[in-house]
């Protein structure tokens, strides 16, 4: 493998500092690798090509005048249900065709205040809510790795644009595994931070308890200098958490000099429940073997039991959808988006929504309607946020002996397109190994961990919150010990670039 | 499970209706016909919650900063000790934020007539 195709995040800095990649090399590449793949991959809903070799050759004259960033002039993707003033915000949804914020969220404010460059808006489940990217409004996602089959979802987009070498980087956004899972099909990194780590200004909300801003990457090194641009407190959000910014990308390049090393005298907790029933078999057993060969480097694998987990899908989709079912209150024909007149503003709210809102986001405003209404709120809801505060006992207790707790990301590998499209409890249980994280608030990430029938398999490291810099620094000693093949980004002229660089 | 037959079996057409009407939806027959099998099915596969023992446990509304404290996270104080001073501050231009109105009359929402005049 050339050195182009392991260059990683701090080569990439390199590079550009030395001046043997430009920022105009690089939006030329993704704008080429846009323009051969995405009429069959449709990562993108949207990329101006012109606009980033633009913004690229602003960006090199930055660093001519010696006032670069260190990553000054890097493309970056970013999720379409994330607002940007430069790019419509579609959601993936009718309901928003064309819709223009009039603002930037945090999370984007903060890549460009660092010198990256918004290349464009990627595809999603219409309003992240799905698991396979073929819910979106304006045609499904395919899998880069193999084009018959789904990216997983929502962030599909964003996987797919870094799979398919478009962009190095990537934000997305994850609810219930939407960055983990599409992560794991794809064979990329993808990075759930704790609840609270990134601000939620500006990410459409789906489910206000549960969403949380992620990185989808090609490396655990580029997953952490990405985190460590778009984390920290923000006034906007008051549920975005004060507690200090660690050295993300440090953490990363620690594991990935260590390598076998840093897992001695780790302790990862495997809970059984995670390997059996409703797990492809092929997948527990892949993921099985790594972490016998972290064993063998020295870590020590405890077995635990989290009860909760049978349950933990149920009171996720009850929770999820229930915030949903009033966070969408507000697509109501009025202020923004779609508007489908009547005789009435009543009859305008509902011809609107039943016009602009796809099939999967009624059926869950639906199920969220009903689990919050009179007579049912205390089965359904009051015991899902029950079970919720079970789960998080649950993860609390497995993690008080042990470092981080380790599973497959997802039960199975990617799947053909339309083989859950009938069967929404099928597509459901496809999250079922990343809700526990979500419903507890705690940070989890995805790492390639081998290929099924020739398919990528994701092992998640779930850490106590706040625990990112420590999942970072295993993840990239795992990547070390096990690389995978990273993308072709098209810059093999730029090979000579990173000799010498990190790896 | 005793009583889920019975839960999904009535989940029917017109509940499925009367859900939507609450949740300001306006369903094609089709669509309450496939929401109300569907959501017969979740619901069904959700009275696993029933059987879970959650005596004594206390409802997870608020997770996040906090969370490595379970008493903290839950305890009435975790959301106030961060909240911010009510302070006048930018707000949103209002040009740019009417620009997005499917209707406008210069600085209003323009929307159907909600009381008519006497």
């Amino acid at each position: 493998m050339s050195a182009a195709e392991r260059i990683d995040a701090v080569g990439l800095s390199r590079a550009l500092a030395a001046g043997t990649v430009r920022s105009a090399d690089l939006a030329r590449a993704a704008a080429q690798r846009v323009g051969t793949r995405d009429g069959e991959v449709h990562a993108f809903l949207a990329f101006d090509g012109g606009r980033l070799e633009a913004l690229a050759e602003g960006a090199d004259r930055t660093r001519a005048a010696g006032q670069a960033r260190p990553y000054e002039g890097v493309p970056v993707a970013v999720k379409d249900n994330l607002t940007t003033t430069a790019f419509a915000t579609t959601c993936g949804s009718r309901i928003l065709e064309d819709y223009r914020p009039p603002y930037d969220a945090t999370a984007v404010r903060r890549l460009e205040a660092a010198g990256l460059l918004v290349a464009g808006k990627t595809n999603l489940d219409e309003f992240a809510m799905g698991s396979s990217t073929e819910h979106s409004a304006y045609g499904p996602t395919r899998n880069p790795v193999d084009p018959t089959r789904v990216p997983g979802g929502s962030s599909g987009g964003s996987a797919a644009a870094v799979a398919a070498g478009m962009v190095a980087w990537a934000l997305g956004s994850d609810t219930g595994g939407s960055v983990r899972q599409p992560a794991a099909y794809c064979g990329v990194v993808g990075l759930k931070p704790t609840y609270g780590r990134v601000s939620r200004y500006g990410l459409v909300a789906f489910a206000s308890s549960l969403d949380q801003v992620g990185t989808l990457t090609r490396t655990v090194p580029e997953a952490g200098a990405l985190l460590g641009i778009v984390a920290g407190h923000d006034p906007h959000d008051a549920t975005c958490a004060a507690e200090p910014v660690d050295d993300y990308l440090g953490a990363a390049q620690a594991g990935l000099a260590e390598g076998e090393a840093a897992f001695a005298g780790r302790t990862l907790a495997i809970p059984r429940e995670a390997f059996g029933p409703g797990v492809d078999p092929a997948v527990a057993a892949e993921v099985e073997a790594c972490a016998r060969r972290m064993e063998r480097a020295g870590a020590r694998l405890r077995e635990v039991s989290i009860p909760s987990l049978s349950v933990a899908l149920s009171a996720y989709y009850l929770v999820a959808t229930a915030e949903a079912s009033s966070n969408l209150a507000r697509f109501d024909g009025i202020r923004y988006g779609l508007r489908e007149p009547g005789a009435s503003v009543l009859d305008t709210h509902r011809r609107s929504r039943e016009a602009g809102f796809g099939e999967e986001v009624k059926r869950r405003i639906l199920l969220g309607t009903y689990a919050l209404s009179a007579g049912y709120y205390d089965a359904y809801y009051v015991r899902a946020q029950k079970a919720r505060t079970r789960v998080r006992d649950d993860l609390f207790a497995a993690l008080a002996d042990a470092d981080a707790l380790l599973t497959p990301t997802a039960p199975d590998v990617a799947f053909p397109l339309g083989a859950h499209s009938a069967d929404p409890l099928a597509m459901y249980a496809v999250d079922i190994l990343t809700v526990p994280a979500s419903l507890a608030g705690f940070p989890a990430l995805s790492v390639p961990a081998g290929r099924v029938t020739g398919l990528p398999v994701g092992l998640q490291l779930i850490g106590r919150p706040f625990a990112e810099a420590l999942l970072l620094r295993l993840g990239a000693a795992w990547e070390a010990m096990a690389p995978w093949p990273l993308p072709d980004m098209g810059l093999a002229d730029a090979a000579t670039a990173v000799e010498g660089g990190s790896r | 499970m005793a009583g889920s037959d019975e839960r999904a079996a009535a989940f029917g057409m017109e509940e499925v209706r009367a859900v939507a009407d609450l949740a300001r939806l306006a369903l094609t027959d089709a669509e309450a016909a496939t929401f109300a099998r569907d959501l017969g099915r979740v619901l069904e596969a959700a009275q696993a919650l029933a059987a879970l023992d959650v005596e004594g446990v206390d409802p997870a509304y608020r997770v996040g900063a906090g969370a490595e404290d379970p008493a903290l996270a839950r305890g009435p104080g975790a959301a106030q000790a961060r909240l911010r001073a009510d302070e006048p501050g930018a707000c949103l231009d209002r040009d740019a934020v009417l620009a997005m109105a499917p209707d406008r009359d210069e600085a209003f929402f323009r929307v159907p007539t909600v009381v008519e005049r006497t």
